[in-house]
């Protein structure tokens, strides 16, 4: 407690010092607490795009579907028998579910094609697990018994098309026949998550089947609503027992997240070299300020010492002024890093700024503007981060100025 | 000045502890400068030839019809020559401009394999063999067999080969749509196979004969893209106006545009942008290492308080006394930014022949970006010089500060002022 007491005082001696180092610290840590911020806002938003526009919570298709399911695709559906409907029915989990068929297939304008992935959906159900049909910005949205196509504003701009033109699909059916599907341009979406809107058509089911050569109500998944996104990975394994097929896999929206997944640890490690470095210079920083304090103290160190106080507890006075240095730093740094990014969550900032375009989203899947978003336990991290690095930083200059003679010492002059 | 410099030398090794940690403190803040320049430089100038070799040339020329639309592999707005005049005609039109040291013209379509059951969707590349050969970053892709010589010969990426389940030898007959949209199909013989090493760009892409591709789809003495090339890519501005030039000159600065490299893609824009703001950060981390010599100026210039009134009362005037601390604080600067420039150039030089594997575990999560997995960073003089000098003088300008506050100090107060 006395030694806690000589070293809180030590601290304030020569404030310019303890504040630049104690800077050093902050910034380092606004720095990472920022984009931390930032990827998990990234994070967030993707996870939302993902679940709300491409996966839902969770699938359920046949296991071999998942694994590759561009190829040989209409070979890898599955019909929904009235047990698993059933299952879903029941469960108070589920908030809605929708039987949907994505295949592969090459839209044509007349002069021009372009290889896209078809969704053909169930337009009421659809509506109850995906939010697609809020983004529509000219036409309307897929509705029954219509043989109208709605795509996505990169595509249309593409391929030049508007509202009412004509289109032509080209595929394989089942047979493996070339087949093709002709309708109007109903609608054109403009939804956050880019890709989809470059390659993603949306038709009502009723339309695919005869030119596909399929049964009515062969899909390649069902996917699910569900409360809570926390909640799916453990949700679908209950599913998976409930539904009990062996040829069904149930995933959730993490699968088709990967990228964003990746992304993220991309920028993590990016995240943690830049702390790393400038935790280096931070740690040089704390050094310097121990070897200045031991030096300007030499006479006291000395008369402590010659008044009988052990080389342990000097050391202990300086790595606890060290401590104080990365405390001050650490509050100091989370403390405007809350300020920041509270400014960031609540604002945003443009995607632009990021050099970042509906055209060139690096996949990710958000436009417009980009929110951050709190992440506590790495607000604790870092400042017990920063505190050690401190205290590791003042351990061996501390012991070497206690090491000093005290006679040499006293008589330093 | 000799004799500060002395003085200052002195000063310096009367507490090496001392000195020896602001030394260390610049040379971590120039170490870490010199391998974020030689990183970026090595992982930008790989990237950018990556760009330059197989998408955009220093100088890319196109149609402007095709600008949006290359995405679709579109054959209706092809390069057919001044006032159509053939693409011949025009290249060796293009080769007389002083500044051109190469023209590859290429032509890119799209096509598809039925096999079994599936069919594969790829991109054709017709390309000019000859061409090719003098610029040689096609020639150099190509790992195992040859370049196409003749027609009926394809070089196959080794992604694409791998997922044909083929080798050099094996025959395929590839469908695609002609200039009039009418589906044709041609059989080709593998003569060799191309590894980048980058997926996106072997997955999916083979190279047939130009004469051959004008041929098949009927496009005579036609090209969709131009990729144009001079000495260096930094050059690549000068290159573009002199191929404005030539077409204003022909009256055909409508029907053609020309991008340098750098605006041929959006992600290469970003980047150049991207690095500016690097400048920023080693400012910053230099400026960090400073705050560390400032520290020990300003417990070096109070220790010495009596010292400096002694000498301000000897006559030392204050330019010389801001001179005499600035010179400690430059000899720290020197010293920190040379060791740093020394260790930051050895581990620079090291991994520039070992390499950096940064991304080769994500490349395959991201998607559309194209990136070099292994990065090599560039180690030149030109670095080490360039963060030395920026070192050396940041330090020297930040001990300007409390140099200054040594001079104003009052000689006679300054004598008696207790340590």
């Amino acid at each position: 407690m006395y030694l806690l007491k000589i070293a809180f005082r030590n601290l304030f001696r020569r404030k310019w010092r303890t504040i630049t180092t104690a800077g050093i610290l902050a910034i380092a840590i606004i720095i990472f607490l920022w984009m931390d911020a930032l990827l998990v806002g990234i994070e967030n938003m993707s996870f939302d795009n993902i679940i709300n526009l491409e996966s839902g919570h969770i699938q359920i298709g046949r296991t071999d579907y998942f694994a590759e399911p561009y190829e040989d695709t209409l070979d890898k559906l599955f019909k929904p028998t009235e047990e698993h409907l059933a299952t879903l029915d029941k469960s108070e989990v589920i908030t809605g579910f929708t039987p949907i068929l994505d295949f592969p297939a090459i839209i044509n304008n007349g002069a021009d094609e372009f290889p896209i992935q078809v969704r053909a959906i169930d337009p009421q159900s659809y509506n109850e697990v995906f939010i697609n049909q809020d983004f529509i910005v000219a036409g309307e949205f897929v509705k029954s018994n219509d043989g109208g196509l709605v795509i996505g504003n990169q595509l249309a701009e593409l391929l030049e098309f508007k509202v009412g033109d004509y289109f032509t699909i080209l595929f394989r059916d089942k047979q493996g026949w070339f087949n093709t599907i002709d309708g109007e341009i109903i609608g054109i979406m403009r939804s956050p998550h880019p890709e989809m809107n470059l390659n993603t058509v949306f038709i009502a089911q009723d339309n695919v089947y005869t030119p596909l050569g399929l049964e009515s109500r062969t899909i390649s998944h069902i996917a699910l609503r569900i409360e809570d996104r926390e909640i799916a990975q453990h949700y679908a394994a209950q599913l998976s027992e409930d539904i009990a097929d062996k040829e069904l896999t149930v995933r959730t929206w993490q699968e088709s997240a990967k990228m964003v997944m990746a992304m993220r640890e991309a920028g993590q490690l990016e995240n943690i070299v830049l702390l790393g470095l400038i935790l280096l210079i931070g740690a040089v920083g704390i050094i310097n300020v121990v070897i200045l304090s031991a030096l300007e103290r030499m006479e006291e160190i000395g008369m402590m010492k010659a008044l009988g106080l052990l080389e342990r507890s000097i050391v202990k006075v300086f790595a606890l002024e060290a401590v104080g240095i990365g405390i001050i730093g650490g509050l100091l740094g989370c403390g405007l890093g809350a300020v920041v990014i509270a400014f960031f969550n609540k604002y945003g900032i443009s995607l632009a700024t990021f050099g970042m375009s509906e055209e060139l989203h690096y996949g990710i899947p958000i436009v417009d503007r980009l929110y951050g978003a709190w992440n506590p336990p790495a607000f604790l991290l870092i400042f017990f981060f920063g505190v050690v690095v401190a205290l590791l930083a003042s351990i061996l200059p501390a012991r070497n100025a206690a090491r000093k003679d005290p006679v040499k010492t006293i008589y330093h002059r | 000045m000799k004799y500060l410099t002395k003085i200052a030398i002195r000063n310096l090794s009367r507490n090496w502890h001392r000195s020896l940690i602001a030394v260390l403190a610049i040379a971590a803040a120039v170490m870490i400068v010199v391998f974020a320049r030689g990183f970026l430089l090595g992982f930008t100038e790989a990237t950018f030839k990556i760009y330059i070799d197989n998408f955009s040339g220093h100088v890319k020329l196109i149609s402007p019809g095709y600008q949006n639309r290359e995405m679709l592999l579109t054959l209706n707005h092809p390069i057919d020559g001044i006032d159509g005049e053939g693409l011949a005609t025009m290249i060796s039109q293009l080769q007389e401009i002083e500044t051109v040291e190469h023209v590859l013209p290429r032509l890119k379509f799209a096509a598809m394999i039925s096999l079994e059951d599936k069919l594969f969707r790829m991109v054709g590349i017709g390309v000019d063999p000859t061409a090719e050969q003098t610029y040689g970053a096609l020639p150099e892709d190509i790992k195992e067999g040859r370049m196409v010589e003749t027609s009926g010969e394809i070089v196959v990426g080794r992604g694409l080969l791998q997922e044909l389940k083929a080798d050099i030898g094996d025959r395929f007959t590839f469908l695609f749509s002609d200039a009039y949209n009418s589906l044709q199909a041609r059989t080709f013989t593998i003569v060799g196979i191309r590894d980048t090493g980058l997926e996106q760009l072997d997955e999916n892409t083979f190279f047939v004969n130009l004469s051959e591709v004008q041929d098949m789809l009927y496009m005579e003495d036609e090209a969709t893209e131009l990729m144009i090339f001079t000495n260096s890519y930094r050059e690549a501005d000068v290159l573009a106006d002199d191929i404005q030039n030539f077409l204003q000159e022909n009256n055909v600065s409508e029907k053609y545009t020309v991008f340098t490299w750098d605006k041929a893609d959006p992600f290469i824009e970003y980047f150049n942008a991207a690095i500016g703001i690097y400048d920023f950060i080693y400012v910053f981390f230099i400026l960090l290492g400073c705050i560390v010599v400032i520290n020990t100026m300003i417990m070096i210039i109070r220790e010495r308080t009596n010292e400096i009134g002694m000498m301000a009362a000897l006559g030392l005037k204050r330019s010389d006394i801001i001179k005499l601390f600035t010179t400690e604080g430059a000899l720290i600067g020197i010293i920190g930014s040379l060791l740093g420039a020394l260790i930051g150039g050895v581990v620079t030089y090291y991994l520039s022949i070992v390499g950096l594997d940064y991304y080769s575990e994500l490349v395959g999560d991201m998607g559309d970006i194209i990136m070099v997995p292994v990065v090599y960073p560039v180690f030149n003089l030109q670095n080490l010089l360039f963060s030395f000098a920026l070192g050396a003088v940041i330090t020297i300008l930040a001990c300007l500060m409390p140099a200054r506050k040594a001079a104003l100090l009052e000689p006679v107060q300054a004598l008696h002022k207790d340590v």
